[in-house]
């Protein structure tokens, strides 16, 4: 199998100063459940800014497969539907929409069929005899993540895994529920496709402000020097939003925050702020540092865990001026569940740069708002030159990488109050996207989807990576099947149960406020 | 008496670009989008080809809730004039109570000031008029509109108590409580809740009252008089104090209070022996160290001139070895910004002055509040300090 090499700028005289010019190769995509929640309010309407954007790759065709029973034509109106009201640019372009769906197509397939299979494979050989695509097929994984086993065994058992072309596979976290169940899925998924054509995606790793902690840090010398466990106190990861668990209460049962957020996006953040400078950013040295970070954060003991995690989950409250029940009281959620909605750890890197600073982690649902944010807070100064009362509003020095909402970076430090007497007080210095470039950011997704076509793996995550997260998830959920540190409720619209607060006070420190 | 807006700078209406966005029976979602949308417009319409868009610049977030649409009209005044100065984001919060599910009306105002020198200042308004039983849980309202790592500042002027549930809640997530206690209903009870919050050692909130701001000048005064170092020499000589102040009923003497409160909590007093002396005067003794003891009298005179509770006059009065010393500051009769003071030393003629007073509207003790310390220890340690005379005049 060759994977067809992706045009970049550099490689064509017509490319030159073309910043945004990233063309892949032709290529066709299949999407498993095509008709589902994230196809239709994700995956199409990216597809469709990328055609809007002039990024697809000539040829480009789009092929739906799902269960549902629907001719193609009702499946373009669904498409077109989820597109008018998904889509990032507003209103919708008509006639690109169009254009875009005139490549569309759907297969019905059960994916414990050998048929349905059959059928895809005559279709995507008819396409790209039609329309040149060189056999390179991206298969998308929109399906629950029991099904990516079924569904490579299947492309592998239809010949799909392999053609003169390159076949990727792209399936969705959870990447497994543990670490033995990761190991099965990776070994699984390997039968069918080698390593490097595998693509996990963690949507979080295709924002800007999240690839931007990478320019921030290493774009810049003068962070780096303070960058450490000589300048930083501890740095605190929160990943909060108002939703409860909606629909997705039979999911959440089974897996709670600590798989759901932590395992993935939390830790990946993790990674970025604490990992050493990569030769290149380029797939291979990037995730080799992030894998190292992984594999420096202590394994917490049993006692450890008692003392340095905490399990919440929420009770009926106020969220956003509205009255929202409590999590048992959800859909499909047990009476009784002990699933945790909250989960707040206390994590310690043990390298050269990161000795005895801890990295705090906290996420829940059902939090007073929606915010994804990482926040490094500095050493005071050994001596306050100014005194107590001249420094009594004064903080520590912060900086603050906002993933979301208001995406940007602020950086708080003491200054002078004006006045006749010496009173020195915090102020931001604030830098936002938003209004710094004027121009929309690109959805995660469709930076993924594009990365995928050019065979560019940098901001997937690569199979010992997610073993490296599992080993750490799993020494923590062993303690916690125990019941161990006891499950606190928390009212929704909260930030959290008191034990959150007791994590960080232990070492004189209190949890932002964002 | 109307209040003025003097303590901000002037608004130049034809340096500020305005985007504006209304929806009655809306949602909070709904006005976090809007908002962030004008925004948008108002940072892409400032942009010059030759300079770099401006960044967030905001430097707190003020929350005010209130009962009263003329005082929402009026709040809104005071958050307009305060923003040509002080880039800020506003709620202010319209309680319209009853029961039922909670209705939310809303109107956004994002502004960019041009200032003289060049410099925008922007100002991000929210205004909510929340129906129902949303009403009682604000923090679930407000906090997700809030501007992160900036300190909020809760101008409560509804009528609530304090202690009250909806107030509690409000103040989960506010760095400082702002309170006019004279607009309440029962202004010691306030001041004491005050107390109580100040000397809460879990309570993470600050508190600031504009009738402490408005004893300010009288402490300037006093503070000026013994500032010179032969004259603190006599603070221990201390004897008496007395505070005057417009009005009838213990209500009248809060302020009063909290001038002898202060006076005690910076010499280190403690109040004993605190008593109403009729329906228009408080006694109290003030013990300083072994057997020290301050006459403290604080009384209430009718005066039609002036707002209920507004100090008339203040007088300190000791003996240190030989020497007696008097320190009198009253309210001039004859025009209401100044004080006559005459200082009495050493038994030699008496020194007088003139003192402006300025009267201070409530922007300008806003103003004054958001200059001092989040948790401006001086007046905590008045307010403590003042607990026993509140006690004693309810």
């Amino acid at each position: 199998m060759t994977a067809a090499p992706a045009v970049r700028p550099d490689d064509s005289p017509l490319g030159t100063g073309l910043s945004e010019y990233r063309s892949a190769a032709p290529a066709l995509m299949v999407i498993f459940g095509a008709t589902g929640d994230l196809s239709g309010r994700k995956l199409l309407p990216a597809l469709y800014n990328l055609a809007r954007n002039r990024l697809l790759p000539a040829g480009f065709a789009l092929v739906g497969a799902a269960l549902d029973d629907m001719d193609e034509a009702r499946f373009k109106q669904m498409a077109a539907q989820h597109v008018r009201d998904h889509s990032r640019t507003q209103p919708v372009d008509e006639k690109t929409l169009d254009a875009f769906l005139r490549d569309v197509s759907y297969v019905r397939i059960d994916f414990g069929e050998t048929e349905g299979f059959e059928r895809l494979a005559s279709r995507l050989n008819e396409l790209d005899n039609a329309r040149h695509t060189g056999g390179n097929v991206v298969f998308y994984c929109a399906t629950p993540p029991p099904t990516y086993g079924l569904i490579a065994d299947q492309l592998r058992h239809a010949g799909l895994n392999r053609g003169h072309g390159y076949r990727r596979i792209i399936v969705e976290k959870p990447f497994g529920s543990d670490l033995r169940s990761a190991r099965e899925l990776n070994r699984v998924l390997r039968k069918a496709f080698p390593e490097d054509s595998v693509y996990r995606i963690d949507h979080y790793l295709g924002k800007e402000t999240v690839q931007n902690i990478l320019a921030f840090r290493f774009a810049n010398s003068i962070f780096e020097p303070v960058w450490n466990c000589q300048h930083v106190d501890h740095v605190q990861i929160t990943v909060a939003e108002p939703l409860g668990v909606e629909q997705r209460g039979s999911y959440y049962e089974r897996a709670g925050a600590l798989r759901d957020i932590v395992q993935n996006h939390a830790l990946q953040l993790l990674t970025l702020v604490a990992m050493e400078p990569p030769i290149a950013l380029e797939a291979g040295s990037v995730r080799d540092e992030k894998v190292k970070v992984l594999r420096a954060i202590r394994p917490p003991t049993p006692n450890e865990v008692c003392l340095q995690t905490v399990r919440g989950q929420y009770a009926e409250g106020w969220v956003m001026g509205e009255k929202v029940p409590g999590y048992r009281a959800e859909p499909k959620v047990a009476p009784d569940s002990r699933t945790e909605t909250y989960a707040a750890l206390k994590c310690l890197v043990d390298n050269w740069r990161w000795a005895d600073t801890p990295f705090y982690i906290r996420t829940g649902k059902r939090l007073p708002k929606q915010v994804t944010e990482i926040r490094v807070q500095f050493k005071r100064p050994p001596h306050l030159t100014f005194g107590r009362e001249a420094t009594r509003d004064l903080e520590q020095n912060a900086i603050t990488l906002r993933i979301q909402p208001e995406e940007g970076i602020s950086l708080r430090f003491g200054a002078k109050v004006p006045t006749a007497a010496m009173n020195i007080r915090s102020v931001n210095m604030d830098f936002l996207y938003a209004s710094s470039f004027l121009v929309d950011a690109p959805d995660a997704y469709e930076r993924l989807l594009l990365d995928c076509m050019l065979g560019d793996p940098t901001l997937f995550t690569r199979s010992d990576e997610v073993e490296a997260a599992w080993t750490l998830i799993d020494c923590i959920e062993d303690v916690w099947r125990q019941d161990q540190p006891p499950l606190e409720l928390y009212p929704a619209g909260s930030w959290g149960p008191p034990g959150a607060e007791r994590l960080l006070e232990e070492g004189g420190r209190k949890w932002h406020r964002p | 008496m109307a209040q003025t807006l003097s303590g901000v700078a002037p608004i130049h209406e034809d340096r500020v670009r305005a985007r504006r966005w209304s929806a009655e029976n809306t949602n909070l979602e709904s006005v976090m989008e809007h908002l962030r949308q004008l925004h948008h417009d108002v940072v892409l319409h400032e942009v010059d080809p030759h300079q770099h868009p401006h960044p967030k610049n905001c430097v707190l977030n003020l929350v005010v809730a209130t009962e009263d649409q003329q005082r929402v009209t009026f709040c809104d005044k005071v958050v307009a004039h305060l923003a040509a100065s002080h880039p800020l984001r506003a709620i202010i919060v319209h309680l319209h109570g009853g029961g039922g599910p909670g209705m939310l009306d809303a109107e956004v105002i994002v502004e960019a000031h041009q200032l003289l020198n060049g410099f925008p200042v922007q100002r991000e308004q929210v205004l909510l008029h929340v129906r129902g039983e949303a009403a009682h849980h604000l923090s679930s309202l407000i906090e997700p509109l809030l501007v992160d790592d900036v300190p909020t500042y809760l101008w409560w002027s509804g009528r609530h108590r304090l202690n009250e549930a909806i107030v509690q809640d409000a103040i989960s997530f506010s760095d400082v409580l702002v309170v006019d206690s004279g607009r309440f209903e029962h202004p010691i009870d306030a001041v004491l809740e005050l107390a109580g919050l100040a000397a809460d050692p879990h309570a993470t909130v600050g508190v600031a009252d504009f009738r402490w701001g408005r004893v300010r000048p009288w402490r300037d005064a006093i503070g000026q008089f013994f500032g010179p170092e032969d004259r603190r020499a006599l603070l221990p000589g201390l004897q008496e104090v007395s505070a005057d102040a417009a009005g009838t009923g213990p209500e009248a003497r809060t302020g009063a209070a909290l001038l002898a409160g202060w006076a005690a909590s910076a010499l280190g007093w403690r109040f004993a022996e605190a008593a109403a002396a009729g329906p228009d005067a408080t006694r109290a003794i003030a013990v300083a160290g072994h057997d020290h003891r301050v006459r403290v009298t604080l009384r209430s005179v009718p005066n039609d001139r002036l707002h209920h509770g507004e100090l008339l006059t203040v007088r300190l009065a000791g003996r240190r070895g030989r020497r007696a010393f008097t320190l009198t500051i009253e309210r001039d009769p004859g025009g209401d910004n100044h004080a006559n003071v005459t200082i009495r030393l050493d038994g030699g003629e008496p020194v007088r002055q003139r003192l402006t007073l300025p009267r201070l509207g409530d922007p300008d003790l806003l103003v004054h509040v958001l200059w001092a310390n989040q948790r401006d220890p001086v007046f905590h340690g008045a307010l403590r300090a003042a607990v026993p005379l509140l006690e004693a005049m309810r």
